[in-house]
């Protein structure tokens, strides 16, 4: 198979020459294909392990932007992430750089590819063929959940972007890191930071550090459709939406839904037609990870 | 859109209203419900069933007066029990750019 690439114009940020320490190659992530190239040793690790959800195996790859990080060890903050030229950040350690590159890649993930995507705000986990998701705003608990879900045996979709193929309905994994906010990090004692990418503001995960996998390929069309609520103190509950109350809620989870707009709803309506719809209400991450798991196999009795 | 939202004044119930057509006006149903996006306000209404009814009448051949009327022979009730409801949802329409007055 071969792999074709179109090359932005080169960045001139610094005239000297550079020699690499580590480059990664072509990498996607839905419709965004960059690569990275890292000046300090150091850093290779830490932001290897970071991309490495993306390594291209082959095939066509459209545009490709270019993540460099270079060193100058005399500066305060020695090294700097620059893409296609330009500056991103600068910083001492991979952690220092990899919240602003994760947060780059998700914003040229969601710009790149909402025209050939519904695209959802959502985490999504799969598990018996039956794809769940878990559309919210920041801050509801969508990782958390779904980090839950995967100790607990479902394939890692997302925690971010869930891509909906406008056609076929089935769902493209952007399998990033699971980025776990620090007020979760004491329900998951098990797992321990990566040496080479010890947690900063958020603790990066891969599916294997929770027991998981993630999904090798598109999965199945939504079936079950979950709105988490994080409420601290709250008793975890399942509260009934009505579809449309559903639909209106995935509308509002779509990013750049205005573009869009008929497809988008369309493709909503349909999925929220055929999916078991439900908000829920989560007071402990145990708790919810059980409710999910009833919906399920409800879900997966009623489909016999 | 909600019947609880602000009560605007009744349209004439002489006027006739049809639907704003694609691209101005996405909508689909789904269980009795309408959504309905307006692209150019850039707002997304779900309908209650009874907006929801009123929406997909509104098609441009009738006026809100005889639909009203067909509305209480379907429902069996008196044209006096419907006509608040209906021209109220009417209104709310019109209010969110869902529908237009057809001369």
């Amino acid at each position: 198979m071969t792999m074709t690439m179109t090359a932005r114009p080169p960045a001139q940020v610094v005239e000297r020459p550079i020699d690499w320490a580590w480059r990664s190659g072509p990498c996607a992530a839905l419709d965004h294909v960059f690569d990275l190239s890292v000046e300090d040793p150091s850093l290779c690790a830490g932001l290897a392990r970071l991309i490495a959800p993306f390594r291209a195996r082959g095939g066509e790859l459209g545009e490709i932007s270019h993540y460099e990080v270079r060193c100058v060890p005399e500066e305060q903050l020695p090294v700097t992430l620059y893409v296609d030229g330009e500056r991103l950040c600068s910083g001492r350690t991979a952690t220092d750089l990899s919240s602003r590159l994760t947060w780059h890649i998700n914003r040229s993930v969601i710009s790149r590819s909402s025209s050939h995507y519904v695209l959802l705000h959502a985490a999504a986990g799969t598990i018996a063929g039956l794809t769940v998701i878990l559309p919210a705003d920041m801050e509801s608990g969508k990782t958390t959940t779904v980090a839950g879900l995967l100790r607990d045996g479902f394939d890692y979709v997302t925690d971010e972007a869930v891509a909906i193929d406008p056609v076929t309905g089935w769902v493209t994994p952007f399998p990033k890191l699971l980025s776990l906010d620090q007020g979760s990090w004491p329900l998951f004692p098990d797992c321990l930071p990566h040496p080479a990418l010890p947690p900063g503001v958020q603790w990066y995960l891969s599916p294997q550090d929770l027991g998981a996998t993630a999904a090798p390929g598109p999965v199945a069309p939504p079936r079950l459709v979950v709105f988490p609520r994080f409420v601290a103190g709250a008793r975890t509950e399942v509260v009934p939406v009505s579809r449309a109350e559903a639909l209106q809620t995935l509308a509002r989870m779509t990013f750049d839904f205005p573009d869009h707009a008929g497809r988008n709803l369309h493709v909503l309506a349909a999925i929220a037609a055929a999916a078991t719809v439900a908000q829920l209400v989560i007071g402990s991450l145990d708790d919810a990870v059980s409710a999910v798991e009833g919906l399920v196999s409800q879900r997966i009795m009623e489909e016999l | 859109m909600n019947n609880s939202d602000n009560v605007s004044p009744w349209p004439d119930a002489s006027l006739v209203l049809a639907r704003r057509p694609t691209p101005h006006v996405e909508w689909v149903e789904i269980e009795g419900e309408a959504v309905a996006w307006n692209a150019e306000e850039g707002a997304l209404h779900r309908l209650d069933p009874i907006a929801t009814l009123v929406f997909q009448l509104c098609d441009g051949s009738e006026t809100l007066e005889r639909t009203v009327a067909d509305l209480a022979e379907a429902f069996g009730q008196p044209v006096e029990s419907l006509e608040e409801d209906v021209l109220g949802c009417a209104g709310r329409l019109l209010d969110g750019g869902l529908v237009e007055v057809r001369s």
